[in-house]
Parts: structure tokens; sequence; C-alpha cells
């Protein structure tokens, strides 16, 4: 379980997070849709330790950071590292003893060539690959599906309800609401630095539909 | 014209604006920048047949931010062909013309000149489609405890492989001062490994407490590091053993202007160095060269070790 209790966070006069409370409970896959600009990689930073803020993150695991297995929506590789390489270095870095990564390559990317040769879609693959392999308690994936091709949104899809069926948490952001509404039991809208909506399965259409007309109603108004 | 000028403009902005994240105002930093590439070596020019050579060579080495990959794709996108030709020789002319000037006083006229065309070669040269070589990743020794060492090594192999050359060549000239310069550089090289600024997830994913983080960068940086000179410090011992002290203590100085950098890093993560880390780092580097301050990096070494402690606590 993580609870977010009154989370708050400014960057300088501009309020991202207000006063945001909420439970992820476990066992379950959240997912957190917004305008672009509505907080929500900010917030998975806050829940994470990257970003400080005011209010609390509470856990039953602590420290909570060493128990989260994230995913940026901005990945940074160094040029001259190897997949493998990557894999490793993230698995020494949580402690995780991992055997024999290259029979663990589900998908299926050259881990033995540089990284620079990746393509962004591979680069995605190679750091959820990193991550999954730590078999952590959270995920918290930003934008898991950006550059992914059809194949491999359907790998990930399948991981991330095997990764509840494990009884793992998982919360997630995504542009494509079906990849939310084919995962998740619940999805949160971030709007002016707080969860405005959230619902759960039976409501997702419903949710859709405000979304859509709110988006697509005001930009009809201003053509005119 | 006004496409020309409007991007030097833009490229004088930019560079005013990195004087400024060294922590220099940017009129103090082209002052210190004409210093040093100018007046000093204009001064201190050593009467060495290769120092034009090394001067030359670090005129063309400060064109390489210009060189990037990204950057000369960016900029192709931007200009015609001929524009971006232009542009780019310009700019590469503009960068060596300092030391072409210094050359020229001290009447190393091929040299000055040959530093010229190359700076417009290179500008043609990135002008042709380059195919991109896949070539396969460089095994290294270091890829178990990553990732300073792993990336720096594959970087800088040729230079180490070149300073081995070097203490070779000392110990068959009879040279003791070569070799531990050599084997010094070797350690400075190392240094460099260290420059790049990771982004803060690469701290953050340590399930490490600040203290251990440090720790184990400290112990891979200089166990790696010994891996690096182990061999030049056999030979020489083997050649000069007379000097072995003098060696030891160089490789001791190196180890812990190593451990300095990394430490300052930290201090510092995830902003980059700045004006003061600099001339910190310059100071330790030269001071075994001044006996009175050779052991300035010890007490040194203990109080940025704090401070980086107590930077990491946001990540850690």
């Amino acid at each position: 379980m993580i609870q977010l209790v009154e989370i708050s966070k400014s960057f300088g006069s501009h309020v991202v997070l207000d006063r945001l409370s909420f439970t992820f409970e476990n066992n379950k896959v959240y997912g957190i849709v917004g305008k672009n600009g509505s907080g929500k990689t900010t917030l998975f930073r806050c829940m994470t330790g990257l970003e400080s803020c005011k209010g609390e993150v509470v856990s039953e695991h602590q420290p909570l950071k060493n128990h989260i297995g994230y995913l940026p929506t901005e990945l940074f590789f160094f040029k001259l590292m190897t997949g493998l390489e990557y894999v490793r270095f993230v698995c020494h870095a949580r402690n995780k003893k991992i055997e024999n990564i290259a029979g663990k390559n589900f998908f299926n990317l050259p881990l033995n060539d540089y990284i620079s040769t990746y393509s962004t879609g591979m680069k995605k693959k190679l750091a959820l690959f990193a991550i999954l392999l730590q078999d952590l308690p959270y995920y918290i994936f930003d934008e898991p599906f950006n550059g992914i091709d059809l194949q491999s949104s359907e790998l990930v899809l399948g991981l991330i309800k095997a990764l509840r069926q494990k009884g793992k948490t998982v919360i997630m952001s995504s542009h494509i609401y079906t990849t939310l509404t084919q995962t998740c039991d619940e999805i949160c809208l971030l709007d002016e630095g707080c969860f405005k909506q959230h619902v759960l399965k039976a409501d997702f259409d419903t949710l859709e539909q405000s979304m859509h007309q709110e988006i697509v109603g005001n930009a009809m108004d201003l053509l005119g | 014209m006004e496409r020309y000028k409007h991007y030097f403009s833009w490229q004088f902005k930019l560079f005013s604006r990195s004087i400024r994240q060294f922590g220099l105002p940017p009129a103090a930093g082209y002052v210190v920048l004409a210093f040093v590439v100018i007046v000093l070596p204009a001064l201190l020019w050593p009467q060495k047949a290769y120092f034009p050579w090394i001067y030359a060579a670090v005129g063309l080495l400060a064109t390489k931010p210009l060189h990037s990959n990204g950057r000369i794709e960016f900029l192709k996108t931007c200009y015609s062909k001929r524009d971006f030709l232009f542009l780019h020789a310009t700019e590469n002319v503009m960068f060596v013309l300092p030391f072409s000037f210094v050359l020229l006083i001290h009447k190393q006229f091929l040299l000055a000149l040959g530093l010229l065309v190359i700076a417009i070669l290179v500008a043609y040269a990135a002008c042709l489609n380059r195919k991109k070589l896949n070539l396969p990743a460089l095994p290294t020794p270091f890829s178990k405890r990553l990732f300073e060492f792993a990336l720096g090594f594959r970087v800088s192999f040729p230079l180490v492989l070149f300073l081995y050359y070097v203490v070779l060549m000392a110990i068959v000239h009879d040279n003791f001062n070569l070799g531990i310069v050599a084997v010094y550089a070797i350690i400075i090289t190392c240094m460099g490994y260290y420059s790049a600024m990771e982004p803060d997830y690469y701290v953050w994913l340590h399930n490490a407490s600040p203290k251990r983080f440090l720790f184990q960068k400290l112990k891979t940086a200089i166990l790696q590091a010994f891996a690096l000179v182990v061999v030049p410090i056999v030979a020489l011992s083997a050649f000069f053993s007379e000097f072995i002290w003098i060696l030891l203590l160089a490789v001791l100085t190196g180890f812990l202007n190593l451990s300095i950098v990394i430490l300052l890093k930290y201090k510092e993560f995830p902003k980059p160095f700045h004006i003061g880390d600099g001339l910190l780092l310059a100071a330790c580097v030269i001071c075994p060269i001044y006996p009175p301050f050779v052991l300035l990096p010890i007490p040194l070494t203990f109080y940025l070790f704090g401070k980086a402690k107590q930077n990491l606590n946001n990540y850690l």
C-alpha cells in the first residue's frame, strides 16, 4: 500500500500538486491520466523521492524508494554502454543478483550491442526489462507505451496483467486510454494539482467521454 | 548575411550561458579564456620541439564540441549545404584562430596555417554523408563494476596504450621523470571518466546509504585505476628502484586526486562542476610539483566526503 497524504509541490509560483491525498492499495493496477503539464511525472517523482515535496508518502515498505521499480518517461543511456551492462548496473545498484540475464531476455534485445544503436522503442524495452528483473512490490511506469511497436505493446500489457497476478501494485500513466482500460482496476484523473476523479472499471467509458467532451468540445468552440 | 549574423549571435549566447553555468560572468570567462589560451602560452612558451604540436593539438581538440553528431545533424536540417559549410567552417576557424595567432608569434608558420586548413577540412568532412558504422562493443575488463571506467576506457584506451608506450620509452631511455609523468597521466585520464554527470535516476537507483554509495564508488575507482597502472608501476620500480618511494607518492597523490574528483562530483550532484571546483582540482593535480602542498588532498578528501554525503541524502 502507498498512501499519499496532502502531497504538494510547487516550482516557484507554479503549483503543480495541491494537497493531493490518495491510497494505492496492494495488488492493483492504477492508471493516471491528465493533460500535458498536469503533474503526472512530478507526482511520480515525489512518490519515488526523486523530488522533494510537502506532505507524506506512507508505505509498509521502507525506505519506499528501494521497493519501487520506476520507469521514467525520458530515458538516459550512456552511448558506449551495452544493453547487458545497463541491466547489470541496475541490478547491482539494487543489490539484486540476477543469474543468466541473457536467458531471461523476453524482449529479444541485442544485449551485447551498444545502446546507442538501439531504436527509441528498444531503449524503452531495455529500461523496462531492467526494472522487471528486480521483482519489486511496486512499479511506477511513466508512459510505458511511448515509442514501442504494436507487438511489444501487447507484450507490455500482458506483463502488467501478470504483475497484478503476482500480487504487485502497478501505477502508470498513459495517453493511450485503451491501454489503461485493458489493464487498470482504477483510473485517476489528475487535474489542477489533485485527483479530480477516480473511477472503477464500470465507469471507464464515462470518464473517457467526459474528458473527450472537455478537450474536443472546448477546441471546437475555439474554432467557431 | 542576416542568417549568418543571427547564427553567430545565437551561438555566442549559448557559449556565454555555458560560461555562466560554470560559475563565471561571461565577460570574466572570456577574459580568463583569452589569458589561458593566448597570453599564458605566449609568455611561457617552453623551448621543446614537441610543444608547438601539443599546442596545435589542443587547438584542434577545442573544436570537438562543434562536431558532435547531434549538433551537425541538427544544423544540416536547418541550413542548406552551402550555408552549413560556410557556418561550420567559420566557427571552426574562429575556435582555432587564437591558437594559430600564438603559433605565428612563435614563428611556427606552417603549423599555424595547417591548423586553419584542418579546421576548414573538418567542416568539409562533416558535409559528407557519413555511413553509420555499427562496430561491435569493445570488451573491457571493467564491465563487472559499472559504469565510469567501463565507458571511459572505451573512449580513452588509445591514450592509455600510448602512455604505456611512453613508460616503455622512459625505461629504454633511462628517463624516470618521463615514466612517472606517464603514470600520473594515466591516473589523470581516469579522473576524466568521472567528469560526466549522470541523471539523478542513476544515483536514486542505488539501494545504499550515501556513505556506502561513496565508499563503493571510491573503492571501485581506486581498484580499477590500480589495475591500469600496476604494470607501469612494477616496470618502473624494477628499473628505477632507487626512486620507488617517489613513484609510490605520485601514485598515492593521483589516487587521492581521483577520490577528490569523485567527491566533488557528488558534492555538486546533479549540478555540473563550476569554476571553484575546477580551480580546486587543478590545484590538487599540480600540487605534487610543490612538495609543501603534496599533502593538501588528504584533509580535502575528508571535508569533501562529508559534503558529498550530505548532498546525497536527497537521493539515497
